[in-house]
């Protein structure tokens, strides 16, 4: 298992567009991924529940990463979120 | 097991399959790929289908339960059991900040087809230069064997404009 945590920068938070984008990118892992805000956690890949964490810039998000491809899909999660988030 | 897990499943009523979207509002369909974004002509939020809306009137389109509502107000969830809804207020109307949305209802708040969900002033959007197309997306289409869209041409609110096959 392996994890970061990362800081939103982009002013608009994760609504439909970047929610859209990020599980369409970890369903490319086998990779179990988890985004926790506080409290409260979705699946990467479960579009409504990560619009629903209301994550807003700023916010502090946990991504928790697990399985066999997890080295990969901790490197490139990493450049998702720092490239568009 | 807790306590209250009657509580959830009531909260949560299921979707009959082969289920229907009723059109949310009332206006023109938009077909996926006309939708003037990537995001949802590309499929990225799942199979869906738009509706250039004549009025600012937002209504459930199924029985179900509000899932999420944005802050910004420009986007609802609605789902019962299996399925998964997202109606969505224009493009990049995010950035509205609210402005020209009003919520009739709140999250977890159960709803019955026809019921008004939001008022949105379509003014406001083409003042901020936004497409105000209304989109209904399935975003877990991936889970169910058919989405479509089954409408054309003007619809009233409820109408059938999506097919949902488990």
């Amino acid at each position: 298992m392996k994890k970061f945590t990362y800081e939103i920068k982009d002013q608009l938070g994760i609504h439909a567009r970047p929610a859209g984008m990020l599980v369409k990118e970890a369903k490319k892992f086998e990779s179990s991924i988890v985004i926790r805000k506080e409290e409260k956690e979705s699946g990467a890949t479960k579009l409504m529940a990560l619009m629903g964490l209301g994550v807003k810039c700023g916010d502090k998000i946990e991504v928790e990463i697990s399985g066999p491809d997890e080295e990969q899909a901790f490197e490139e999660m990493q450049s998702f979120f720092s490239e568009n988030l | 097991m807790g306590l209250f897990d009657f509580l959830k499943s009531e909260n949560c009523p299921g979707a009959v399959f082969p289920a229907s979207v009723g059109a949310a509002v009332k206006g023109t369909v938009v077909p996926m790929e006309k939708i003037p974004d990537e995001v949802f002509s590309a499929g990225v939020l799942g199979t869906c289908c738009g509706i250039e809306p004549e009025d600012g009137n937002i209504y459930a389109p199924f029985d179900g339960k509000i899932s999420q509502l944005a802050d910004t107000l420009h986007a609802v969830g609605v789902e019962a059991g299996g399925l998964e809804l997202l109606i969505h207020i224009g493009i990049d109307t995010v950035d509205m900040n609210g402005d020209g949305f009003s919520a009739r209802v709140k999250a977890g708040q159960r709803v019955k087809k026809g019921d008004l969900l939001l008022t949105i002033d379509l003014e406001k959007i083409r003042a901020a230069r936004h497409a105000t197309v209304v989109i209904l997306a399935v975003t877990n289409s991936e889970d169910l064997t058919g989405v479509a869209c089954t409408a054309s041409g003007s619809v009233m609110p409820g109408e059938e404009l999506l097919s949902v096959e488990k």
